[in-house]
């Protein structure tokens, strides 16, 4: 027998899926743990394996493929817990961060917020004034060396930086992806005279025009790059200790894989690799199903996260920010909220009012219930106390809760202080979520000019299928599904990736250009791409894809012209301009290209997919309405009253079973809640379709 | 219009569309318009109107494009609905300041909607600053003009696209007086865009919703927004508050000061912006037409009532009532030139309703969160124009400095440092790459200015600064200058808050930079160069050779509270990030640090700080005020320092210290200790520089505890220490 093990360890459980070579699929899940990522990713393989009657040892010696997806580094970020940072830049730009281009100060902040002018304000930067260095050296826009770089101010800002206590070292030059010849002096000085700092170039990191964005990027991935490094080793260490007989990859937010040396250097390109794993395995499953338009949504136990599937493609973003910072490198669009199943509900001292999130127990120490010393309510704690989560039946039966405890932490810090009776108190604390992720989903489809009535909702995360039917309402959605495996569904996800790098080069040229001087450039990029493919190995079929970012004069906008993956004739490079006008009308309609202006080339891009093996689901025959095999038993469940409502086992129901609302369908880790008036139907995968009302 | 109810899901989607509309229509307009200040610095806007062409959603950028939006539609359905009609698929280009735009290098374009019935149901608008539409100067300010006659001829609205194709004998007409048409016609193309954008997208909400459904969505919009604004200002104090904001300009050798004297009436739910009192109107160049008056008072009051209506002009116009009397600098006459219109009088407008309506929040205790000191001042710019560095002729601007000032202080915390001009939440400035790449320009820095930051209790944001020399050319021709606030602060602060820093312009000529470079030597400061030094005035024709350097600051943000007030902390930390200056932290804030700027030198810094308050009680002119007996407090107030008290012998204005300074109907600064210091007070960025014998700082003490009340830039006008009540 033989494995595909797909990991998403997200801020309170980390989660797994094991698919057999016959395409039977076991998950399971176990609690993270933040001070040693890899302990709770063993936990989570070895829970899943014991499902199939199988030892963690004898699985990953058995294991062809092996892909993690965290968010570790995330949490880092954003709870601001990453190395100590030096920033090495061009003298007379150290400045550069903290300007931010002005709009520094409204990045990253919510609607809302960016509304309030007296809001305003610029983040504290990731590298502190005392730790900045600029030196002389300078670059011009051709790659021209103006200044040359003076190594006693090299020597000087290294020395005094490691003097500091930095424990990474962030270089970005201004014209640095024109020229990268300054920045790799110093990165070999460093490597000669301190050889254990880790140090990122923004000429590799980001290879793109724009030094606030550039640096930025560069400075986020020193900023995590030690932690990246030190989690990634030891997790090929451990596997490699039980038996694997392969490097892990590591998912990315540019929605493919690498191994986990390569991400270790490319930290800034995994922070959202766990809720870009969830988009990709919406975008499969919605081929399998005939969906084209998916809102993906992902309640966990910290937070929320909502992805969208347009036209059956996942749209990546040019700029995206991460907490405040804006970053430059190709990322799929997620936003994401602080809600989740540990988020704490509150009374603000100042006004009175009940307010739920962004703060979280995470898993430690978690939801009240949880009975680990936590005493803040969450929002799992009014989930118990209303009713919808079985203490005796939460995890799978392996957690059980403590009922009593969630009323209490309701009652005491809550209801009592707001004079009302525990279960309102707890219906207010889960209206509050819901209403939060409605908003957020709004914000990600109405806000992008998307009816959100025009798509299907996919819910998956362990509290996410629990709470659909409350948001999908609110927002006016017909169909929510929620997949067989919602509860490690970003790890299927992640598990369906392919291997894919991002090449690219800025080159400004203007047309006309000969088809030699492109085929130079691609071919420089191709020859990164093959080295890479050497020295990784490529463990299923090769393709690239090849595309030219393209603008006319005058414009800093550019578009994606795709070109074909060989040598370019002159003929074909004689179409680019009708082409890139086609293209550009047919985004900004007839009539505004305006070719007399000329037309650039700016960004050369190259994508490397290396198709890995992906599993196929199963399909079953559907056995009619009938859902009453499937039904356990009956408790009371606070919707606007307390109902009594039956509750069925989601592992016995069949393919074509219809469960009317109200009802609890209960599996594994996993709790879909069927409104009154709502209802549920099982299709031939096994995905819950509730229709909502 | 009968309006049929609309269920609130329906209306809280379709305004969450109009909103989403007009941010998609934003983005075409960057994407395709060939002005870098548009793409980078979003130097432009689009708007959807209401039929009647009242504005009913603006997007997030610079306001003042999609206000020239309504103007236009106004103007269009006022003349030509007969001659030359109004049709489907037509649109309507105008630059002409003196019914659209506020200068002529901003040029809108407008386009009407009609529904299926052929019934006009709404109008899409795009605005663009552009690079250059002719006249004798390069850019948009034409140097010395004596009207607009001898500024770039305005051209009213006309109809450049009929029934959805290009007039070319039109386009032709608009282009040639153009030192930069190709960038003009992409621009034009860029608007067009926009507004078939927006278009499409509004007949789309249309044909799903309906047209009845959509109209009454956006009747809805705007009379939810009115009533909110209304509401607000019901709960604020009536009351009458004045400032006076000036204006320096030097032309043909010869500076003025124009007067912008602001007279805020809240009565109600009524707000009266009178204009009495301000200067006559110049020949050219600086001046405001009444449909800028109007824009710029809208940007200040969109942005402070952000946070409570969405971006709703029409909601703000209704609650308005402007008096400015013709003729003047705020509301000229033809043909009074007005080429600088964005950057001259209508900003010291914006700098004076900011104040007023800040001193309006300042006395409620509920909404004195809200008061903001000047952001940004006068701004400080220069166009580039000749030929770039790859030969072709190319039109640029130094926009930085003018969009990265200080932002002004709050009342609870510090202005943002670089944070640029009130409201216009996603403007930003160019990448210093992106600047290098297309004009012929290499940067020798970029930077936060140490000292530029207005002093206060919570700071102003400090000033951006630059210096550059020409790359890859042997000349850059044309170097048109055009700044205000070289000459006298123009980034007024609040309650004791200091103004930020004066505008500053250098240029250094002849210098051996080149030389500097190849021995391995980057120049910071034009110190560090020999040359000639050329202090070039506000307005002014210029040109760079190659060797030339040219320097610039950008003022910083005006301040809030007596500066002795500031936590010492976090003068500390301004310190050690090169925001102030370990001697500006003594002698302003009267903070010591040790030698590393890790800690305050706490009994050191206490007494300086009470060496300092001494010697305003030394200085000041002390005025003595019968003191009443027993007063009780009314609730109402000036602000966190002034409040009303009351007793058997009347109302009287009280300082927190306890300390009655005169009757509550008097002006307080006739009885408040005044020191009149040299300018030099606020910082070594203004000083030297202003000479003005009719031009003073003057600080307001309260006679007893020595608490600076107020910091006033007085010339023409003194600003009344007056309020609510009043």
């Amino acid at each position: 027998m033989s494995y595909i093990i797909g990991i998403d360890s997200g801020g309170t459980f980390t989660d797994c899926v094991l698919v057999d070579d016959q395409g039977r699929i076991a998950s399971d899940k176990a609690f993270t743990t933040p001070q040693n990522l890899t302990e709770g990713i063993l936990q989570s393989i070895e829970n899943t394996a014991k499902a199939r009657g199988l030892g963690l040892q004898q699985v990953l010696k058995e294991a062809d493929l092996l892909a993690v997806g965290t968010t570790s580094l995330l949490n880092a970020l954003l709870t601001r817990r990453g190395a100590k940072v030096g920033l090495i830049t061009t003298r007379g730009h150290e400045d550069a961060l903290v300007i931010g281009r002005v709009m520094a100060k409204t990045d990253g902040l919510s609607e809302a917020e960016k509304r309030d002018i007296i809001a305003w304000d610029k983040p504290e930067h990731l590298v502190p004034h005392s730790l900045l260095r600029g030196v002389t050296e300078r670059v011009d826009y051709k790659g021209a060396e103006i200044v040359a770089l003076n190594m006693r101010e090299v020597e000087a800002a290294v020395g005094s930086l490691v003097a500091q206590g930095a424990e990474a070292i962030a270089i970005s030059f201004l014209w640095s992806f024109m020229n990268p010849q300054h920045e790799r002096v110093v990165k070999d000085f460093i490597a000669r005279t301190t050889p254990d700092i880790f140090v990122t170039l923004s000429s590799d990191v980001s290879p793109y025009l724009g030094e606030y964005e550039r640096t930025t990027t560069t400075l986020i991935n020193a900023y995590l790059g030690p932690r990246a490094s030190r989690d990634f080793a030891s997790l090929s260490q451990a596997f490699a200790a039980r038996g694997f007989a392969h490097p892990p990859f590591i998912m990315q937010s540019t929605g493919g894989v690498v191994w986990a040396e390569e991400a270790a250097n490319n930290a800034v390109c995994t922070l959202s690799s766990g809720p870009v794993g969830g988009i990709i395995g919406c975008a499969v499953l919605g081929k399998t199903l005939g969906y084209q338009n998916i809102i993906a949504t992902d309640m966990g136990g910290t937070s929320f996260d909502v992805g969208l599937v347009r036209q059956g493609e996942v749209p990546l973003a040019r700029s995206p920010i991460y907490d405040r910072f804006r970053v430059l490198i190709p990322t799929v669009d997620v936003v994401s909220v602080g809600a989740g199943g540990g988020s704490i509900a509150r009374i603000e001292p100042e006004t009175g009012a009940l307010s739920v999130g962004p703060q979280s127990a995470g898993s430690q120490p978690g939801p009240a219930c949880y009975g680990w010393g936590g005493l803040e309510p969450t929002v799992t704690d009014a989930d118990v106390v209303l009713g919808r989560i079985d203490p005796d039946n939460f995890f799978g039966g392996r957690k059980r809760l403590d009922g009593a405890r969630a009323e209490e932490a309701v009652r005491e810090k809550i209801a009592g202080p707001l004079r009302m009776d525990t279960i309102r108190a707890a219906k207010g604390i889960v209206d509050i979520v819901d209403a939060h992720m409605a908003d957020l989903i709004r914000k990600a489809t109405i806000e992008r000019g998307y009816d959100p009535r025009d798509f299907v909702l996919l819910a998956y995360g362990g509290a996410g299928p629990l709470h659909v039917g409350a948001y999908a309402r609110e927002l006016g959605i017909k169909k929510a599904i929620v997949s067989a495996y919602a509860p490690v569904f970003s790890a299927l996800g992640i598990l369906s990736s392919d291997i894919v790098r991002f090449y690219a080069k800025s080159e400004p040229l203007r047309m006309p250009v000969t088809a030699a001087k492109l085929n130079s450039v691609f071919d420089g990029l191709a020859r990164s791409a093959r080295q890479d493919l050497e020295r990784t190995g490529a463990p299923g079929s090769v393709s690239f894809s090849r595309s030219i970012d393209m603008r006319f004069r005058y414009q800093t906008h550019q578009l994606a012209v795709p070109v074909p993956d060989r040598e370019l004739t002159t003929e074909a490079v004689e179409q680019l301009p009708n082409q890139f006008v086609a293209r550009y009308e047919e985004t900004f309609g007839p009539g505004t290209a305006f070719k007399e202006a000329g037309i650039e080339l700016v960004t050369f891009r190259m994508v490397c997919r290396v198709a890995l093996p992906r599993p196929s689901l199963r399909e079953y025959e559907p056995k009619g309405p009938d859902a009453s095999a499937a039904l356990i038993g009956r408790r009371s469940v606070f919707f606007e009253d307390m109902v009594t409502t039956p509750v069925y086992d989601m592992a016995k129901l069949a393919a074509g079973n219809v469960v009317e609302g109200p009802a609890v369908v209960e599996g594994a880790a996993t709790v879909v809640l069927v409104h009154p008036g709502q209802r549920a139907e099982v299709d031939r995968y096994l995905n819950v379709a509730l229709e909502v009302r | 219009m009968t309006m049929k109810p609309i269920d609130p899901i329906t209306f809280e989607v379709l305004k969450h569309r109009l909103w989403a509309i007009t941010e998609e229509g934003a983005a075409t307009l960057r994407n395709v318009s060939g002005s870098p200040t548009v793409s980078q610095s979003n130097d432009c806007n689009v708007a959807v109107l209401d039929a009647s062409g009242e504005g009913v959603m603006i997007g997030a950028t610079l306001p003042t494009h999609a206000l020239s939006c309504i103007h236009t539609a106004r103007y269009a359905l006022r003349e030509y609905a007969q001659n030359p009609g109004i049709s489907r698929d037509d649109m309507f280009l105008s630059n002409d300041p003196y019914i659209s735009t506020p200068h002529q290098t901003c040029v809108v374009m407008v386009a009407p909607i009609f529904g299926d019935d052929s019934c006009l149901i709404a109008w899409a608008g795009a605005g663009i600053h552009v690079a250059d539409v002719g006249g004798p100067t390069p850019g948009q300010v034409a140097v010395g003009a004596q009207s607009i006659y001898q500024e770039a001829t305005p051209v009213p609205p006309i109809k450049m696209v009929e029934r959805g194709v290009i007039r070319k004998d039109i386009e032709q007409d608009y282009l040639i007086r153009s030192r930069t048409r190709g960038q003009n016609a992409l621009d034009m193309r860029a608007k067009i865009a926009a507004n078939t954008t927006i278009k499409r997208r509004f007949l789309e909400m249309v044909q799903r919703y309906g047209a009845d459904t959509v109209t009454g969505m956006m009747e809805q919009v705007i009379n939810q927004a009115e009533a909110r604004l209304r509401s607000i200002l019901r709960e604020l104090p009536d009351g009458r508050w004045d400032h006076t904001s000036y204006l320096d300009y030097d032309d043909r050798g010869k500076t003025t000061f124009y007067a912008c004297h602001l007279t805020l009436i809240k009565k109600g739910d009524r707000l009266t912006f009178d204009f009495s009192g301000s200067s006559p109107q110049a020949p050219g160049v600086i001046n405001c037409t009444r449909v800028t008056l109007e824009s710029s008072l809208m940007v200040v009051m969109l942005a402070l009532f952000g946070y409570a209506i969405p971006l709703c002009p029409a909601a703000v116009l209704r609650v308005m009532d402007i008096q400015a009397p013709p003729g003047t600098a705020v509301n000229c006459s033809w043909p009074a030139g007005v080429s600088k219109g964005t950057t001259s009088m209508s900003q010291t407008i914006r700098h004076a309703a900011t104040i007023c309506l800040s001193k309006m929040f300042a006395a409620s205790p509920e909404y004195e969160r809200r008061v903001l000191a000047v952001c940004g001042g006068q701004m400080i710019a220069a166009e580039l124009g000749g030929r770039d560095q790859r030969g072709e002729p190319f039109g640029g601007v130094f926009i930085d400095t003018a969009l990265a000032g200080g932002y002004g202080a709050r009342s609870l915390k510090d202005g943002v440092d670089t944070g640029g001009m009130v409201g216009g939440a996603e403007v930003s400035i160019p990448n210093v790459e992106t600047s290098e790449f297309r004009y012929p320009v290499l940067y020798l820095y970029r930077r936060q200015q140490i000292d530029t930051a207005g002093a206060g209790r919570f700071r102003g944001g400090a000033g951006l600064s630059l210096m550059a020399t020409p790359h890859d050319v042997d000349r850059i021709p044309d170097l048109a200058l055009h700044s205000h606030g070289l000459e006298a602060p123009t980034a007024f602060g609040l309650y004791g808050g200091y103004p930020g820093s004066t505008n500053q312009c250098t240029i250094k000529r002849k210098t051996a930079v080149q030389e500097l470079f190849k021995k391995g030597i980057l120049p910071q400061e034009p110190g560090e160069l020999e040359g000639e030094v050329e202090t070039p005035p506000g307005v002014a024709v210029s040109y760079l050779d190659k060797g030339d350097i040219y320097q610039c600051l950008s003022c910083g943000g005006g301040g809030y509270g007596d500066p002795l007030e500031r936590d010492p902390e976090m003068v500390r930390r301004d310190v050690a990030n090169g925001i102030v200056s370990r001697d500006w932290a003594r002698r302003t804030y009267g903070v010591l640090l040790d030698p590393r700027a890790e800690t305050v030198k706490q009994q050191a810094t206490k007494e300086r700080r009470l060496n300092l308050l001494a010697e305003r009680a030394r200085r000041a002119t002390s005025p003595a005020f019968h003191q009443p007996q027993s007063p009780e407090p009314t609730g109402k107030r000036l602000n966190a320092y002034l409040s009303i008290v009351h007793s058997r012998e009347g109302d009287f204005l009280q300082c927190r210290c306890g300390h009655v300074l005169c009757l509550a109907r008097e002006d307080y600064k006739d009885h408040a200790a005044v020191i009149l210091p040299r300018w030099s007070k606020t910082g070594p960025y203004v000083m030297n520089l202003v000479k003005r014998p009719e031009f003073h700082l003057h600080e307001y003490y309260c006679p007893r505890c020595y608490t600076l009340l107020d910091v006033e830039v007085t010339g023409s006008h003194r600003v009344e220490g007056v309020g609510s009540g009043a």
